[in-house]
């Protein structure tokens, strides 16, 4: 056995870019073949001689994917070492894993994506997807809150995304600092019945759980389905293939089963916090 | 392959010699050191016939440990600057091995990990190459140990498949059941004799002894059911109270499966393994997410969600119950609590 299913593929940080000052986004070039990812995946991240930690691929570019992003906070004992990491290191990569988001199924439906914190990365591969083919989909949202304007990923993106027509952007601030113009406010405060009609729309909800839970309650207030509210799951997913039991919620296993749920295959489940 | 041979305990170290040719064999032994206060045999390396506990009734730890190790070397890596060299630390696993005198429970164990480590949505090579290796020569018991539930969860006194080889002591021989081609050729050696009906019989003699000792069959499906609609009921109480959260069932169980990865590095890392452990769903931080906010943080929850898993998801998943009634967890548990009081508890 040359390789086996736990051993990573060798991978080049070629870009690195400050998002916020806990997190920042690595390009990453796989040195031998490029990844073929949906989006909503994730990969199992090697930091040589610290550990390895699933992160959900943000971004990928060039056809074929020969270079991908994900954007990474400092959180615990192995991502905190990933502010060691410079252009030109070496590192692992083991996946994509787990199911992404149902493109097909999105098509011809408004499409609603609420984001909290660094979950906008779980959900911002779906976004460039769903803007690449726009005609493809009804209205779409992005709405977005971080707790301070500095803790705010991709920002100079998100200026830009939001001055483009076919797309609404909204941002939001837990707290805000001087030079923000903003809103200030919970995210949920940006879901309104206006904007959101329930019958066309399918909804996308990604952050930190307590975000999750609001925003569900809303969500489900203005009439959208549980079938059609999808949920972008973070777990401490150490083996990403369905064996090790670190994901499981109930039955289902985030690695394997999601991390893309829809609310109604994991809203009633015993263990489910939703 | 429904090959049925008569092995004389007098040529038994024949047939141990030609495994031996070709593969390390293993089995149940008081002959590889260990505690010498600890009454059970351990799974470990039979040099000849007379090592093997023959009549054993269990072990602390089951054939697991050699299927699916403990503290498995995975690779290592050493860090030059910007490069990275990696190193495949499962070669060893090219040798073949023979399981000998696995007794039933532990045969239906063994098909518990061979249907979550080589599942077609799944596959971990690492263990699908060892078990690719591994002959199972399993052992029917002669008595019981009072913690023993086979019966209960379909697994035992008999089986039925999941072996190459099943012996069944007739005192001064072995009946000898092939259940694959691979143990059926085995079987072709001379020193085999025809088996007859009067063998047969006596087989079914022993096999009947022994399930008439094991405790009253539940109903299973009951059990499952009621499982359904009693996830909040007060009956957990008592037992996820007296709960240490040790996790010694979990080391124990021969199909609790759940492990971490983790690295062991040199002081200034750069240079390390990676390594698989096992881990156990009793353990608090198992089910930390970011933020080490725990999702299972009752303790509670911890204990109901090992036997949901064993009982209701794992059957969802694999199509078989994770539990085999070997009675190690009871046995094992500090705290002692018995599986069967709480299936007793969830059949009322």
């Amino acid at each position: 056995m040359q390789k086996h299913v736990y051993m990573p593929d060798l991978a080049r940080v070629v870009e690195i870019r400050e998002e916020t000052a806990r997190s920042r986004s690595l390009i990453i070039a796989p040195e031998k073949e490029a990844i073929v990812c949906e989006a909503g995946q994730f990969i199992e991240l090697t930091v040589f001689g610290h550990g390895e930690f699933p992160v959900s691929v943000a971004d990928v570019f060039d056809e074929g994917a020969h270079r991908f992003m994900v954007t990474i906070q400092e959180i615990g004992k192995v991502t905190r070492e990933v502010s060691r990491l410079r252009q030109g290191s070496q590192i692992g990569i083991r996946g994509p894993f787990g199911h992404g988001f149902p493109l097909e199924v999105f098509k011809g439906w408004d499409v609603h994506i609420v984001a909290g914190g660094v979950g906008l990365s779980a959900v911002w591969l779906l976004l460039k997807q769903l803007m690449k083919n726009r005609e493809k989909y009804g209205r779409l949202n992005l709405l977005h809150g971080a707790r301070t304007p500095s803790d705010m990923i991709y920002r100079d993106e998100l200026s830009v995304m939001a001055d483009r027509a076919n797309i609404n952007v909204a941002l939001t601030v837990d707290r805000g600092e001087s030079g923000w113009a903003g809103r200030v406010g919970l995210v949920t405060e940006l879901l309104r019945g206006d904007m959101i009609n329930p019958d066309k729309s399918v909804a996308v909800v990604c952050g930190p759980g307590v975000m999750m839970k609001a925003t569900i309650v809303e969500l489900e207030k203005l009439g959208v389905p549980q079938d059609r509210i999808y949920l972008s799951l973070e777990r401490r997913m150490q083996c990403g293939m369905g064996a090790c039991g670190h994901c499981m919620i109930g039955p289902k296993r985030v690695c394997l089963d999601g991390p893309v749920f829809p609310l109604s295959e994991i809203g009633n489940l015993q263990e489910s916090s939703l | 392959m429904n090959a049925e041979k008569i092995l004389l305990h007098s040529d038994s170290q024949k047939f141990l010699d030609d495994l031996q040719r070709n593969a390390e064999v293993l089995g149940p032994t008081r002959k590889a050191g260990g505690t010498s206060s600890y009454s059970n045999p351990i799974f470990a390396a039979i040099k000849k016939w007379g090592d093997l506990e023959i009549g054993y009734k269990s072990s602390m730890l089951s054939p697991k440990k050699i299927l699916f190790p403990d503290n498995q070397d995975l690779y290592g890596y050493q860090v030059e600057t910007d490069t990275v060299r990696l190193e495949n630390l499962t070669a060893h696993l090219d040798r073949e091995v023979v399981l000998l005198g696995i007794h039933s429970c532990d045969i239906a164990a063994i098909s518990c990990l061979d249907r979550l480590f080589m599942h077609d949505r799944y596959r971990d090579d690492v263990y699908a190459a060892r078990r690719g290796k591994t002959t199972i020569i399993g052992l029917t018991c002669s008595e019981p140990h009072e913690q023993c539930f086979c019966n209960i969860m379909g697994a035992g006194p008999d089986a039925s498949s999941g072996y190459d080889l099943l012996m069944t002591d007739l005192g001064d021989r072995f009946l000898i059941k092939a259940g694959t081609k691979k143990g059926a050729d085995l079987l072709e050696a001379g020193y085999f004799k025809e088996a007859g009906d009067e063998d047969r019989r006596q087989r079914e003699k022993i096999i009947r002894k022994v399930e008439e000792s094991l405790p009253a069959k539940k109903d299973l499906k009951r059990i499952t059911n009621n499982m359904l609609v009693k996830y909040d009921d007060d009956l957990w109480k008592e037992f996820a109270d007296a709960c240490r959260s040790c996790g010694a069932c979990n080391m124990v169980c021969p199909t609790c499966h759940c492990f971490a990865i983790m690295d062991k590095t040199n002081p200034d890392r750069t240079k390390g393994r990676r390594v698989l452990v096992w881990d156990a769903c009793h353990f608090e931080r198992f089910s930390q997410i970011a933020g080490n906010i725990s999702v299972r943080g009752e303790k509670n929850q911890r204990y109901k969600h090992r036997l949901y898993d064993k009982l209701l998801y794992d059957p969802q998943r694999y199509d078989t119950i994770f539990c085999v009634g070997c009675g190690r967890c009871a046995e094992f548990c500090p705290a002692h609590i018995n599986l069967l009081a709480v299936l007793a508890k969830l059949e009322e």
